[in-house]
């Protein structure tokens, strides 16, 4: 859908025409690793039928797009909701100078629409991926509740390491807002559409949130969704090349 | 001239050299961006036109070992056909038309490729006896022992 009321946040416009008000997780799945983001939240929102309520777009940060689906025109970024539980998905990736405006305006918009909790998911490229036969999962966490969840989720803490791209934005700003934000990184493969990763942050989302999501689904239909996010694969890994994505895999300088 | 006036000159020399930063800012920013988008489409224009359907891959070295992994996602798994030498890999199949009827529709069922292929240089020499090749789902893995050099 087009239209609705505008608010304008850090360079992006959010047209807000649904019910947006309620949500008290937002689930981010923004293309990244392995697309294991963009997998869980477009899992979520087929399986809970969730409704788009927010467009998010910007003229002069985003390419100029319409997203067609059944027909109708809609915003290339936009926020689906049912229940309690929010999903962010976007039909293209965001260029790495756009996700400094794209980070802040997130947070400001969990901020102003008293969203609890944001939660980042992405990938964490593992040359065990391919041996492991449920991916592991790490979490890093700002805000009181979002340190409760990750271990209420059972996901390891990350000792070392380097986090790169619009999550570690959102990251910062959350914490300088005051904003609950929990990252979820689960193993995967880093240039290949991941869906088992996606079924571990999944099934990982459905415990915080108390929303049963199956995750069958996401193992049987591999192939066909492999098959539908191949070119937006191909543009991710541009993408991550050019925002220094490979900063994440080596050591950080300090160490005990 | 008092001081105060002095001050205020300066605030507005401050604000106008701010204003030119934002600026030169907001046209970096424009610029760069559309040039990320400019590589997309010569990619994208270039993968369509090509006759076959490039497959995704990784390639991870894992020191003395490397190991390929191939999206063989929408291939007819019976033609497929895979060619190791010293530090090549080739990946050679037909595509799966039901597959991709499953998968899409429209516009992007009338672009898609008969053919798969895929052909990968190493930067490395490796051992063409040692080679393993395993399916796991749609994922073709390929292992290889590097060659170590004579002593």
């Amino acid at each position: 859908m087009l239209g609705g009321y505008r608010e304008e946040l850090g360079g992006f416009t959010y047209h807000l025409y649904g019910d947006y008000s309620g949500i008290e997780y937002l689930v981010l799945g923004l293309p990244d690793v392995g697309l294991v983001g963009a997998i869980t939240g477009l899992h979520l929102i087929r399986e809970l039928k969730m409704k788009d309520v927010v467009g998010i777009d910007s003229y002069t940060s985003m390419p100029p797009v319409v997203v067609i689906h059944n027909s109708e025109p809609m915003y290339p970024m936009r926020i689906y909701r049912q229940g309690n539980l929010g999903v962010l998905l976007t039909d293209v990736p965001v260029a790495p100078p756009a996700i400094p405006g794209l980070a802040t305006s997130l947070v400001r918009f969990a901020k102003m629409t008293g969203v609890k909790m944001l939660i980042s998911v992405t990938g964490m490229g593992t040359p065990k991926r391919i041996e492991a036969e449920k991916p592991g999962m790490y979490a890093l966490a700002v805000g009181r509740e979002a340190e409760i969840d990750a271990g209420r989720i059972g996901a390891s803490k990350v000792d070392n390491g380097i986090l790169v791209g619009p999550y570690a934005l959102i990251l910062k700003e959350a914490a300088r807002t005051g904003v609950n934000n929990l990252v979820l990184m689960v193993e995967s493969f880093v240039d290949l559409p991941d869906p088992e990763a996606a079924a571990v942050a999944v099934e990982a989302v459905s415990k915080i949130t108390g929303v049963q999501v199956d995750t069958k689904k996401l193992v049987e239909e591999a192939e066909k969704l492999k098959l539908r996010l191949k070119e937006l694969m191909r543009e991710t890994k541009n993408v991550m090349a050019k925002m220094g994505k490979s900063y994440e895999y080596r050591p950080p300088l300090i160490y005990t | 001239m008092s001081e105060d006036v002095f001050d205020e000159l300066l605030k507005e020399v401050v604000e106008a050299l701010r204003r030119m930063r934002r600026m030169q800012e907001e046209l970096e920013y424009y610029f760069t961006s559309s040039g990320f988008y400019a590589n997309l489409y010569e990619d994208r224009m270039k993968s369509i036109a090509g006759e076959a359907e490039e497959p995704l891959v990784e390639i991870r070295d894992l020191g003395d070992e490397v190991v390929i992994l191939v999206d063989i996602s929408g291939v007819k798994q019976e033609t497929l056909d895979v060619r190791v030498g010293d530090d090549k890999v080739e990946v050679y199949g037909l595509i799966d038309e039901r597959k991709y009827e499953e998968a899409f529709t429209g516009w992007h069922l009338h672009v898609r490729k008969k053919e798969f292929h895929g052909s990968y240089q190493l930067p490395f020499m490796i051992d063409p006896e040692s080679v393993k090749v395993e399916k796991k789902g749609s994922l073709l893995v390929i292992r290889a022992r590097k060659k170590t050099a004579p002593s």
